[in-house]
């Protein structure tokens, strides 16, 4: 798939950081503007119409969660914030803020690179197809799934833990219900955030996503198979 | 069973044992006024209405007996008009009723009493004689005064005379015993409730740091213990955020640099010592990590959530093998905990991380061990852990093998310091084991978990707003996205 040059703008407040991300986000085939604090990056956003937002949270003024907060309330954009903290509580925090993605230091350039493709395509479906426009949170047979806070909850309240892969399809099947989805589609759907080289197919997914929510895996209801190859979500989706 | 009374006393709680005191106390109160008021009832001369009259009676006689036998009608006289209860009479009218005398409490008390009493003939009687005297008066007391003359009184003038209710049950009940007991307890709970408040802030705070302050009311000694638990609650809290910010700082300030290095290094052309560097980075960056959350979770604590636990266990070891990490998770499903979700994911985390590393894969089974207690079995088949080994293996900061140094992936060896820390905070015990020989190889290494969960509930078959029927599952053939 190819992205036309998006154009990403930088808040990060040491400079050696800053030079080697754009460096590579350059080669990655990406347009890097840089503002090392709010000020700046106000300036920025004036000047330039800018794609993406790759926030640090700690940040001299103004700090990352705060501009989070503001640019939610004025901008579009998608926001990845940066953290090196690494604490699970700072990445809530910033997703409900509205932050799209959150990725801790040190990254690996091809992980950050990844994060920013899938966020950017999320992004493209916003505006395209607008499930997102519901809000974070799908209801479907008693099961409560938060897609800001990546959690899913049985009818009991239990908190219910899935993979990263698996939550991801799971989002795409409670956006799409009761639609056959074939498996190319699943996973032109799913790409980008776990792109590992084990990544499993659509179909060791589902099989792991039915072992936790089906009452009975072997007899599926919600995730049913369907004959020349794909998926449907049978249930009903509200969005509360 | 035999019970200390001791024990009974202090183990009690503060608002049992001060209603208890209580109660005693005004049983004590009540009871020594109930004697007392039998005995003045069994002294009546002192003070009562009887005694008055009886004591006054016998005054008079003794004026009587002394006076010359001309003054005696104008005595008499003088005397029944200051006394309207006390009568002259002959006493050869008198007409005895010695039936019921006997019977009459006060006659008898009065002689009892005042021994003197006795020697003079106590009558009941209704005098015969002038209309009117002593009209509505059953009871009346005789004395001989000399010269045929006898002198009546009434006993219940001069003073109230006591009576002992007769119907005393109900009101007794009500007016006496219940106050008794509801008092004391009122009293104790009015007592005992700035404690109890006390108690339970002390709970809040342990579990979320609550900040809170706790009202300085109530008993002098109560306020004060609330005030010290206040500020040994903010100086916790002052430790506890200087040292949330000492860690995010030395957090940041390690990492910043880590990650220009990682920069630096991913520039470099690739080969085998970029890699290298690449995994150092990735080291140390686990390592703080491991250090941090290590220090963390001593202090900071987040809710309890109810979590499926096979979920949650299934999650850890799909993220392993989707690593390429051989990791499997085996157990039944529905069985739900309360805990902090990230914390236990990060103990079982460290155990299946050991146990690939050092086992080179990793076995997770889930068993249910009672209605409310859940074994998490981590197998390996690496060597093992020698059994002097097996506790020091928990202690922060301590490897496998003292000869082996440091080794690269090992990290601070605080992957089971951790974990038992986390285990333990949620009510559980984490041991070390070896594993059964299998076809004579020797076991591997098995950590053992037991965790509380809750009592388990059968799994619904449908749920609201249930999925549709099977038949309507036919592919529409090129449906849209």
């Amino acid at each position: 798939m190819t992205i036309p040059q998006s154009h990403i703008l930088m808040v990060e407040d040491d400079p050696e950081i800053a030079r080697g991300t754009t460096r590579f986000l350059t080669q990655s085939g990406f347009r890097v503007s840089h503002a090392p604090d709010s000020r700046a990056m106000d300036r920025t956003l004036r000047d330039a119409k800018i794609d993406l937002v790759l926030l640090d949270l700690m940040l001299p003024g103004e700090d990352g969660l705060s501009i989070c907060r503001r640019l939610r309330a004025s901008h579009t954009m998608p926001i990845i914030m940066l953290t090196a903290m690494g604490e699970e509580m700072d990445r809530v925090v910033g997703l409900e803020l509205g932050a799209d993605d959150y990725i801790a230091k040190p990254f690996s350039s091809r992980e950050l690179v990844a994060r920013i493709r899938a966020v950017l395509r999320r992004g493209a479906n916003i505006r395209g197809n607008a499930p997102d426009e519901h809000g974070s949170k799908r209801v479907f047979a008693g099961w409560a799934l938060d897609v800001a806070a990546r959690q899913l909850h049985n009818p009991e309240g239990a908190r219910v833990t899935l993979t990263g892969a698996e939550f991801d399809l799971l989002v795409v099947f409670a956006d799409r219900p009761r639609r056959v989805l074939t498996r190319d589609q699943l996973l032109d759907l799913t790409q980008g955030r776990a792109a590992g080289p084990f990544d499993r197919s659509i179909d060791t997914l589902v099989s792991r996503i039915r072992q936790k929510i089906e009452v009975d895996p072997k007899d599926p209801v919600f995730i049913q198979t369907v004959r020349l190859g794909g998926y449907m979500f049978t249930p009903e989706v509200r969005t509360p | 069973m035999k019970l200390s009374l001791r024990s009974m006393i202090t183990d009690r709680s503060i608002l049992l044992q001060v209603a208890a005191v209580l109660m005693v106390c005004q049983l004590v109160a009540h009871a020594v006024t109930f004697a007392f008021v039998v005995w003045r009832y069994e002294r009546p001369d002192l003070l009562t209405g009887t005694s008055i009259a009886a004591v006054q009676a016998i005054g008079f006689r003794d004026v009587f007996q002394k006076s010359d036998a001309a003054e005696r009608s104008m005595l008499e006289a003088a005397i029944e008009r200051a006394n309207p209860h006390i009568r002259f009479h002959d006493a050869a009218t008198l007409i005895l009723s010695r039936a019921s005398i006997l019977p009459h409490a006060i006659v008898d008390g009065m002689t009892r009493a005042r021994p003197e009493l006795a020697s003079v003939t106590s009558l009941v009687a209704k005098p015969v004689g002038r209309e009117g005297d002593f009209a509505g008066t059953d009871e009346l007391v005789a004395i001989q005064a000399g010269a045929g003359r006898a002198l009546v009184f009434d006993p219940d003038q001069g003073g109230p005379r006591i009576n002992v209710p007769r119907v005393v049950a109900p009101v007794f009940l009500i007016a006496f015993i219940l106050p008794m007991l509801l008092l004391p307890v009122w009293a104790a709970m009015l007592l005992t409730d700035p404690l109890r408040r006390l108690a339970q802030s002390a709970e809040r705070f342990s579990i979320d740091l609550d900040p809170t302050p706790l009202p300085e009311v109530g008993p002098a000694e109560i306020g004060r213990l609330a005030a010290a638990f206040n500020l040994m609650r903010t100086r916790i809290r002052q430790l506890v955020d200087s040292r949330s910010r000492m860690l995010a700082a030395v957090s940041h300030d390690l990492r910043t640099p880590l990650t220009r290095l990682r920069l630096k290094t991913e520039a470099l052309p690739d080969g085998e010592e970029k890699e290298k560097m690449l995994r150092d980075i990735s080291a140390m960056n686990a390592m703080i990590g491991q250090a941090l959350s290590y220090l963390r979770d001593q202090t900071t604590s987040k809710a309890l959530e109810r979590v499926d636990l096979p979920a949650l266990l299934g999650s850890i070891c799909d993220d392993f093998s989707d690593a390429g990490l051989p990791a499997r998770f085996t157990g039944p499903r529905n069985v739900v905990l309360e805990c902090e979700p990230e914390l236990l994911t990060r103990a079982v985390s460290n155990l299946v991380d050991n146990a690939v590393k050092f086992g080179g894969s990793a076995v997770v089974r889930l068993e249910m061990r009672a209605q409310t207690e859940a074994a998490i079995l981590v197998e390996d088949n690496g060597p093992g852990i020698p059994d002097p080994r097996k506790l020091l293996a928990f202690e922060p900061f301590s490897r496998g093998d003292p000869a082996r140094g440091m080794a690269e992936e090992e990290g601070f060896g605080l992957g089971l310091a951790i974990a038992k820390q986390i285990i333990e905070r949620h009510g559980g015990q984490i041991t070390l084991h070896d594993r059964a020989p299998e076809n004579g190889k020797t076991g591997g290494l098995l950590v053992q978990v037991l965790l509380p969960v809750l009592p388990r509930r059968p799994a619904k078959r449908i749920a609201e707003g249930g999925p549709l029927a099977a038949t309507a599952c036919t592919p529409s053939p090129g449906a849209p996205l």
